[in-house]
């Protein structure tokens, strides 16, 4: 793959003390940051929903691409230093390399999410969690925001789909 | 944004006929594919997983962008035709636009699996059901793992190592 070397003089390290937010809910400022060294922890609403500590891990992707604020809080729990790409979706555009590395994080979550689906529908075979499954399949796999949205409503508008009361 | 099938309109047209396998799972990767008309089908270890009948929807971008084997059977269940974009890799590399575009689907995709899932988990499920959505939750959130990959970004992306950093 091509280098990223021109990106070292422009963008910033950023260090980070345990307790430091690098980006918060809500936040809207468009930075693509990547994880050098440390460990982050990610939350929502105080719950703890995974922590970071690979070298080069994305944080803010979502919310870049999808020109959305961001979803939940980012926070050292070591001393962690970050590089911080700002305009982000600018820099995709121009940058097939960048554009590239997010396509491909973004995939390998899809992935991975796939194929669970795909044991849980053969573990779950013949019983009514599949219904639910495929369904959740469904979404993952729409062609579009359009269709997700359509296959959602449908969902929701179908009386059978969620029994009520214990299993 | 331009549309994919924008993108791609001076590329090949091919034409499948009912039955016609457009992608063998296994197979490795190469060729990315926009549906212009028809409807395909899906399968990931024999479990069906899509029905793909939406003009512009694409195909084979997982394969290309993680440079692993098809991890699905996609066939034609109605006489269809797809552009063809061949040496996809390379395409992307040169072109920023288009990565940048497949990013932005695969990210609306995980977020309105999220939505879903997170919508579910509000519809009082049962706690089998519950565990459920919560792994599947936990599947989508995962950060990617592979070291070497990020690795030799680490390195590319900024020209230097954390290791000469500090020095």
């Amino acid at each position: 793959m091509a280098s990223l070397v021109h990106l070292a003089a422009q963008v910033p390290t950023r260090i980070l003390h345990p307790g430091d937010l690098l980006v918060a809910e809500g936040d809207t400022g468009g930075d693509l940051h990547v994880l050098i060294e440390g460990v982050l922890v990610v939350e929502r609403d105080g719950v703890v929903l995974t922590t970071l500590s690979q070298p080069g891990t994305l944080v803010g992707e979502m919310s870049v691409l999808l020109g959305k604020p961001i979803s939940a809080d980012v926070k050292a729990q070591s001393v962690s230093r970050v590089r911080s790409i700002p305009n982000a979706a600018d820099e995709l555009k121009k940058d097939a390399e960048l554009a590239l590395r997010v396509a491909a994080t973004v995939a390998t979550r899809l992935d991975t999410t796939s194929a669970l689906l795909v044991d849980l529908s053969r573990e779950h075979a013949g019983h009514h969690e599949q219904g639910i499954l495929g369904r959740i399949m469904t979404a993952l796999h729409a062609t579009s925001p359009e269709a997700a949205e359509v296959q959602r409503r449908d969902l929701f508008n179908d009386p059978t789909f969620w029994p009520r009361g214990p299993m | 944004m331009p549309s994919l099938l924008t993108l791609l309109a001076a590329q090949p047209l091919r034409s499948l006929a009912a039955g016609d396998v457009l992608i063998a799972e296994g197979s490795p990767p190469g060729d990315l594919y926009v549906l212009e008309a028809g409807t395909l089908t899906v399968a990931r270890a024999g479990v069906g997983i899509a029905t793909i009948a939406q003009p512009g929807a694409v195909v084979g971008e997982m394969s290309v962008l993680l440079n692993k084997p098809h991890s699905a059977t996609v066939r034609a269940e109605t006489a269809a035709q797809v552009r063809v974009l061949t040496d996809a890799g390379r395409a992307l590399d040169a072109d920023p636009a288009l990565a940048k575009q497949l990013a932005l689907l695969l990210a609306a995709r995980l977020d309105a699996t999220t939505a879903l899932l997170v919508e579910l988990s509000t519809q009082n499920p049962g706690p089998a059901q519950q565990g459920l959505l919560d792994r599947i939750l936990a599947a989508i959130h995962l950060p990617p793992i592979d070291a070497d990959y990020f690795a030799v970004e680490r390195h590319d992306l900024f020209g230097q190592s954390a290791e000469d950093e500090r020095a």
